[in-house]
């Protein structure tokens, strides 16, 4: 598990895959494996998880090069590599947003990952504001124009 | 000898654009998380003119988002609203009052961000998520980098009616325009990507808004970024050529510089004491070479004879301290008026300055009590002449004398070892750390300025306090070492200070305990691997030395403790040490506390960083004086230095 963002997901997939039996190591450039989940309360708990599941944290390392059987790791901060075994490697890293549709007709009210993947919270906000927008007029729902922060928000 | 004669460059005033400042020294631009709401305060008003009133020579403010869009912290100025306009003239006019030209930075942090307290999509040139913040960004459309543009000029605007003497504009360390100049964070194909001409365009766009919002009668600065640092980021080649660029226009009065990026690379650009002065020189020197416009040089510059060497060898024209005048606002005045010396000279400890800011609080000072509490007077004085005994010579007792002796009183402090400095001179004898010391060096050098009578050597008991019929006791007796519940009484489990300190000397295989997660334990390991011990720092937490993340000692310790073989195991809580039969040394039951298991580790010698105990037998004895008695520092609660002088200062202005 290559795991750069620190989230939900990357210890998810660590815990699944050892679950059904995989040898799992999670790799993250950070000290600990799911910093992000600090905010969630999750971060100790999900660490003595993966500990627990036998899952290797391969920790303030990035992933170099994937080949046949291995994969190689590097210290982020001294740069010393290192080759561990590897059958296969889950990217689990941040995501692009998928502009076709919305590129075929640039101005098109949007929300959520596709004007820029991140989590449901923001999907579901910009949702709102989305159809809240329909039939006020034109302009950009995901934030409009002259708005101010200081002015609160929907 | 006159400040010209001792200072040749130092104190030479410099045109800039339309603006001339009397002298060579820049408060620059840095974070103070004073603003509420969005809006600059009173404190940001006191705050600059107590630098002013120490004759910096010119002050650039914290940045001043330029659009909703940017909101990465909670306390950022939100310059694109018309209401800012009031503080800004109450910052200007506090300091124009000092005859200082003050100037603000506006910037977009672009992809450096969160939409956290936004609540808006944070935008960059491309969807490449930073790697602190760790959110995609959205890649702004052509109308939105209209709409970026259009904001640095409204914010220059309302920078102009709000009485300020130029702006400069942060292309560098954390800001959009970083982002689109950048090969790693730029990868757009359109006009604003690819070669770097386009990817310098937007900044060619902000200089021609900025520039005519606020005319020809107000400066306008471009600070740039000179290595990020990062892979595939720009590099000196690049940021000559974009200062090359920006000169073209005909429209800038002059170039700021710095180096890395604030999210992935931070430590470079509010190094710590374990980097060297005057590191990012070289960015400024290059750019020199290359344009006809002045340049700010920057770099952990925290004395004048520093200062006055970078122009004096042709890096600069300008000199950034701004860490040097946090700590002692004064500095410009002390050096120009000969008394260097006096200078409270900054750390570089990044305790209460940058770790602060780290932690979301308003920007402090370790050992200037005062940065951050400008706008708040101090209690009257009392009448002077009160006779004051401290008790205790560490950075707490210090500041307490200090203080009260600034005051007017008649102070002596009692030290029972042959030099003042407690636990602060011990912690500075790790080669690393030796800066630390400058704490007690400065407090010590003003307790002599303002009369202190300093005995060192003396223990001072209750019958001696007593008989010198004081109006007021100050103790700053300290804290003592306590062995942790587990050790046994093994005399080869041992503490920290007890190595500092030089009573005993580990050799063989050490383990070190990490119970504090700051520079005790790491620093110690240091030490003890630099006299050929092998070591391991063991820590219960889930990472050793956890809190040298907040002051950017981090990356820089774990290239060190690399390349001397310092191994660190987390997780593990010691739950007993037994004597190792005939060699003499130790065997640890270690806890994994995450899985329950246990092992047994061997070794030769365990040092342990943990708690200490208040030294408070003085306080106890003295109670129910006729005099006032207070404590300050570790004798109340063992805790770190800032809380010594802190509580010290209380104590001394309270006489």
């Amino acid at each position: 598990m290559y795991d750069p963002v620190g989230g939900p997901v990357g210890v998810g997939v660590a815990e699944l895959l050892a679950a059904v039996g995989w040898a799992t190591s999670i790799v993250t450039q950070d000290q600990v494996a799911g910093t992000q989940l600090a905010r969630t309360g999750d971060l100790a708990d999900a660490n003595t998880r993966l500990l627990r599941a036998s899952v290797t944290r391969e920790l303030r390392s990035l992933l170099r090069e994937v080949g046949a059987g291995h994969a190689v790791l590097e210290d982020r901060w001294t740069g010393e590599q290192r080759t561990v075994d590897c059958a296969l490697a889950v990217h689990c890293g941040h995501r692009l947003p998928d502009e076709a549709l919305y590129l075929s007709r640039p101005g098109t009210p949007r929300a959520g990952d596709c004007v820029a993947p991140r989590t449901v919270h923001e999907a579901v906000l910009e949702g709102r504001r989305v159809a809240m927008a329909v039939g006020a007029g034109p302009g950009r729902p995901v934030m409009a124009a002259g708005q101010s922060v200081l002015a609160g928000r929907i | 000898m006159s400040a010209p004669g001792r200072y040749r460059y130092l104190f030479s005033p410099l045109r800039v654009g339309p603006i001339v400042v009397r002298n060579r020294i820049v408060f620059a631009a840095h974070l103070t998380n004073y603003a509420q709401d969005g809006l600059p305060t009173a404190q940001h008003a006191a705050y600059y003119a107590a630098r002013a009133a120490g004759g910096t020579g010119l002050i650039i403010t914290e940045e001043h988002s330029t659009h909703p869009t940017d909101w990465p912290y909670e306390k950022l100025i939100h310059g694109f609203h018309p209401a800012v306009i009031p503080g800004y003239r109450r910052i200007t006019d506090a300091v124009h009052a000092h005859d200082v030209p003050i100037f603000a930075q506006l910037n977009h942090n672009g992809g450096q961000a969160s939409s956290m307290f936004s609540r808006l999509p944070v935008w960059a040139p491309s969807a490449v998520p930073d790697p602190m913040f760790r959110e995609v960004p959205k890649a702004v459309e052509l109308h939105e980098i209209a709409e970026i543009v259009a904001g640095y000029g409204t914010v220059a605007w309302h920078c102009a009616e709000g009485g300020f003497d130029g702006v400069e504009l942060q292309c560098s360390h954390s800001s959009i325009v970083r982002g689109f100049l950048s090969p790693a964070t730029n990868l757009r194909t359109d006009a604003y990507g690819g070669p770097l001409p386009n990817r310098a365009r937007i900044v060619m766009e902000i200089i021609d808004a900025v520039r005519e919002a606020i005319g020809p009668g107000r400066a306008l600065g471009v600070r740039i970024c000179g290595d990020e640092l990062i892979e595939g980021g720009s590099t000196l080649d690049e940021a000559v050529e974009v200062a090359r660029l920006v000169a073209a226009t005909g429209k800038v009065d002059y170039i700021n510089t710095s180096i890395g990026v604030a999210t992935a690379t931070l430590f470079m650009i509010e190094a710590s004491m374990t980097i060297p002065p005057g590191y990012a020189l070289f960015i400024a020197n290059a750019i020199r070479r290359a344009v006809p416009l002045p340049v700010v040089g920057v770099g952990r510059i925290k004395d004048p004879v520093q200062a006055e060497r970078a122009l004096a060898e042709g890096h600069c024209d300008l000199v950034g301290v701004v860490r040097g005048q946090i700590a002692d606002p004064d500095f410009a005045a002390k050096a120009r008026a000969g008394f260097a010396t006096h200078i409270r000279t900054c750390l570089s400890c990044n305790q209460e300055c940058v770790g602060r800011m780290g932690l979301n609080r308003w920007l402090g000072c370790i050992e200037n009590p005062r940065t951050g509490r400008e706008a708040q007077s101090l209690p009257a004085p009392a009448a002077p002449g009160k006779r004051v005994i401290v008790v205790g010579g560490g950075p707490g007792g210090l500041q307490a004398a200090a203080a009260a002796a600034q005051r007017g009183h008649r102070v002596t402090l009692y030290e029972r070892q042959a030099r003042t400095g407690g636990q602060v001179a011990a912690a500075a004898s790790v080669p690393s750390r030796a800066e630390f010391l400058d704490v007690v060096r400065n407090l010590l050098a003003e307790c002599q300025r303002y009369g202190v009578e300093i005995r060192t050597g003396v223990e001072a008991t209750p019958q001696m306090v007593r008989a010198a019929l004081p109006d007021a006791v100050v103790l700053a007796t300290g804290a003592r070492p306590q062995p942790p519940h587990w050790a046994g009484g093994h005399p080869r489990v041992v503490d920290v200070r007890d190595v500092l300190e030089g009573r005993l000397r580990p050799t063989g295989d050490v383990v070190v305990i990490d119970d504090l997660g700051f520079h005790q334990a790491t620093s110690t390991a240091e030490l003890l691997a630099d006299r050929d011990c092998a070591v391991e720092i063991i820590t219960a937490g889930m990472v050793v030395g956890q809190d040298l993340g907040i002051t950017l000692d981090m990356e820089t310790f774990n290239v060190r403790a690399h390349a001397k073989g310092i191994r660190q195991s987390t997780d593990l809580v010691v739950m007993a040490a037994a004597p190792d039969g005939e060699s003499g040394g130790v065997t640890l039951t270690l806890l994994h506390h995450p899985t329950g298991e246990q092992r047994e580790r061997r070794c030769d010698w365990v040092v342990c960083a943990t708690h200490q105990a208040p030294e408070d037998s003085l306080w106890h004895e003295l109670a129910g004086s006729a005099f006032t008695v207070d404590r300050v520092g570790d004798c109340l609660a063992p805790r770190r230095a800032h809380a010594a002088v802190a509580e010290g200062h209380r104590a001394g202005v309270a006489v």
